[in-house]
């Protein structure tokens, strides 16, 4: 029986490490359910994968998925000499199908004296001086179907704002010409900060879907990587970097499965798209930015936030432990990444557990914790995948709190009435209608619980659409 | 338009539609203890011990003396709540009684399911078949999912303090340290043993090493309660 596109990605994958290519048995993320167990004498905790359940290492595993999206964008962070460009160049080569010499032939080196000319594109010299035309020729890199920029940290400030459209779009404009960069991933490798490197800002590391950290290997995994061989002394790699026949990938089809991968339901209800919503809605709300409950949005918090504010009402909740909020972006790469892992680990719906699984690697480049959050542990100051994995895990314990109080069926209930206006297909007047919002809205605001706020901001929103369309449909003058 | 959230639960929406709609804006789901008749004391056999029933011959039992069901986990709670911090309390003899013996059913089954467990509120049709309980047929007054995370093990006596606050809520009506010392502290702790597999009826048990327990149960001791109308006349 022919394989499937998703068994080839998963033979490939294996064959990376028993190649010796990419060795790192840090086998940081499940594919299904695990047991934790806590080390008594230091609180650490070691992850043991149950029954069926497959390990992989986060940065070979979301090389390969990030191969396989169109404009995929990746940071690799890590210590120097530790496999960051390693598992990009491979992954690129073998998930993408380009060979490993065109990769690396053009791939961007961050320096100080990086230029738009190294990066993007540059002029055709010769057809300038012979023919006086000035015509726009792109580098290798923006042709090449996949991207690495290694220590992108030394770039300096004003070519990242360039580069920063190029990671969004996949376009980058030289001299007034927009360029389209060939379909394929775009991995950025950055070491931590010392004297040479700039400081990445956030909107610009906001463009990156996915990011991981890359840990050292563990001392089992050298022997693997010395019986590889040296190239130093001589070894050649060609042949480790054959792929074979049976496992060449159709990147278009797989595209169409990740695509095309539905959300699990419950009641024919999707319940994973509104456990994304709320992580967002939750992290948005910012009590210190607003009065009005439309504006309290941490991207309103602009001139006193979370940090340097004063001690609120809601001092407990989540969105207490991040200063910003998340991009619509942002929510765009959790719901693709999540296809691509259900997809990857063979379901035929993306669960819950596929986005608790791949949100860390999604937001912890682009979420800072409070100071609060760091008082709770000094380590999520180093450690953000964990910080980024306690929050998860709190926002989906409030969540399921939220499902299960009973008050939100007056949520439910008022929602359902203004859909049409009707209760027991009669139709209800205006004032029924407003007695039934208000009511709802009061009986949530019993409450003391920001999801309660969100509830009742959704249900006056939708009330006032309501009214507008009542408006609209009756002529009623504008005023 | 689509709700933010997902339901896990079956609500009645015409009857909170209803409810909304009304001027009054009634709070049902206050459970009110005073308007219940619980039956004083558990039947027992010859040597003082509580005779122990399985669910539904205990369910027979009960309605055979005009009870409607057993004591729901908050209405079992709250008696012995408050007849542990009131010295005057109405519900002293109730509670010794309850607290003494065998564990007592409560109106309660639970079933877990992963990081999920489903409460069915006023269980009927757990019927006993070949020494196991059947309960294909099972119907309940309400039935409500709570989340409860991957980390409570099955099997295994769990502080009710490792739980969600509103899971903890709904059984005891008070957070778990707003319990009486009596119910949080060392060895008292309220703890629950949960079943891994299937739906299982609960019992509630005393333990003389002051152990407080929830627990799936196989057979346990009856006590039933009805709700009685108050006229004006007698307020």
């Amino acid at each position: 029986m022919a394989k499937t596109e998703s068994q080839k990605v998963h033979e490939i994958y294996g064959l990376i490490g028993e190649r010796g290519l990419y060795v790192n048995t840090n086998l940081d993320l499940f594919g299904g359910p695990t047991k934790d167990v806590t080390i008594l004498t230091s609180g650490y905790t070691v992850q043991l994968a149950d029954k069926e359940t497959y390990s992989y290492a986060s940065p070979l595993l979301f090389a390969a998925l990030t191969s396989l999206l169109n404009y995929g964008t990746m940071l690799i962070t890590g210590a120097p000499g530790i496999g960051k460009t390693t598992s990009a160049e491979y992954a690129g080569h073998f998930f993408s199908g380009v060979p490993l010499d065109k990769i690396i032939q053009a791939e961007l080196l961050g320096n100080p004296n990086l230029t738009e000319e190294k990066t993007i594109a540059y002029y055709d010299t010769a057809k300038l001086i012979k023919e006086g035309v000035r015509s726009v020729i792109p580098t290798e890199f923006l042709r090449c179907p996949v991207k690495i920029w290694d220590e992108i940290n030394r770039t300096p400030p004003d070519l990242l704002s360039v580069a920063m459209k190029l990671v969004d779009t996949g376009k980058a404009t030289y001299q007034g010409v927009t360029l389209k960069s060939a379909v394929g991933p775009l991995f950025a490798t950055a070491n931590y900060s010392d004297e040479g490197t700039f400081q990445l800002t956030a909107p610009f590391l906001d463009r990156f879907d996915i990011a991981v950290m890359v840990t050292s290997p563990p001392a089992s995994d050298l022997e693997k990587i010395r019986n590889r061989g040296d190239e130093k002394l001589g070894n050649n790699l060609e042949n480790l970097l054959e792929i074979p026949e049976g496992l060449k990938l159709n990147n278009e089809q797989i595209k169409k499965e990740i695509n095309a991968l539905p959300e699990q339901t419950e009641k024919g209800i999707g319940i994973v798209y509104p456990f994304i919503d709320f992580i967002y809605a939750n992290l948005r709300f910012s009590e210190i930015a607003s009065d009005n409950i439309l504006r309290a949005t941490k991207g309103n918090a602009w001139s006193i936030n979370q940090d340097n504010a004063p001690t609120g009402h809601f001092q407990d909740h989540t969105s207490t432990y991040t200063i910003n909020e998340l991009s619509i972006r942002t929510i765009r790469a959790i719901q693709r990444y999540a296809k691509a892992f259900a997809w990857f680990t063979g379901k035929d719906k993306i669960t819950i557990k596929d986005v608790e699984t791949i949100l860390p690697y999604a937001l912890w480049h682009k979420i800072q914790p409070t100071k609060a959050a760091l008082e709770e542990n000094a380590k999520f100051s180093n450690d953000r995948i964990s910080f980024v994995r306690n929050l998860t895990k709190s926002i989906k314990e409030e969540y399921y709190s939220l499902l299960s109080d009973a008050n939100v069926k007056f949520y439910y209930a008022a929602l359902d009435i203004l859909k049409d206006g009707k209760f027991n297909n009669q139709d209800l007047n205006i004032d029924q209608v407003n007695t039934i919002t208000s009511n709802a809205i009061e009986r949530l605001g019993r409450i003391d619980k920001v999801w309660a706020l969100i509830l009742i901001n959704h249900l006056a929103n939708e009330y006032n659409l309501f009214i507008n369309k009542k408006n609209e449909a009756s002529n009623t003058p504008y005023k | 338009m689509k709700p933010l959230i997902h339901p896990i639960n079956d609500f009645n929406l015409d009857e909170a539609k209803e409810l909304l709609l009304g001027p009054q804006n009634i709070d049902l789901d206050r459970i009110i203890i005073d308007n219940l008749a619980v039956e004083r004391t558990a039947i027992r056999e010859s040597n003082n011990e509580k005779k122990v029933y399985f669910y539904n011959e205990s369910l027979e039992r009960l309605r055979k003396y005009g009870y409607e069901r057993h004591l729901r986990p908050n209405e079992a709670f709250n008696i012995i709540i408050d007849a542990l911090e009131h010295q005057e309390s109405n519900y002293k003899e109730i509670c010794k009684d309850m607290m003494s013996s065998s564990g007592e059913w409560l109106s309660i089954a639970i079933e877990r399911d992963k990081d999920f467990l489903i409460c069915y509120l006023d269980p009927e049709f757990i019927i006993l078949e070949d020494n196991n309980y059947n309960t294909t047929n099972i119907s309940s007054a309400d039935k409500i999912k709570f989340y409860i995370g991957d980390g409570i093990q099955s099997n295994d006596w769990v502080s009710l303090k490792e739980f969600p606050k509103d899971f903890t809520a709904f059984l005891l009506s008070k957070s778990f340290f707003d319990l009486p010392d009596k119910m949080k502290i060392g060895e008292n702790e309220i703890r629950i043993y949960l079943p891994e597999n299937g739906i299982w009826p609960m019992a509630y048990r005393h333990l003389d090493l002051a152990y407080n327990i929830i627990e799936y149960s196989k057979h346990s001791a009856s006590r039933g309660v009805k709700k009685y109308a108050r006229s004006i006349n007698n307020r």
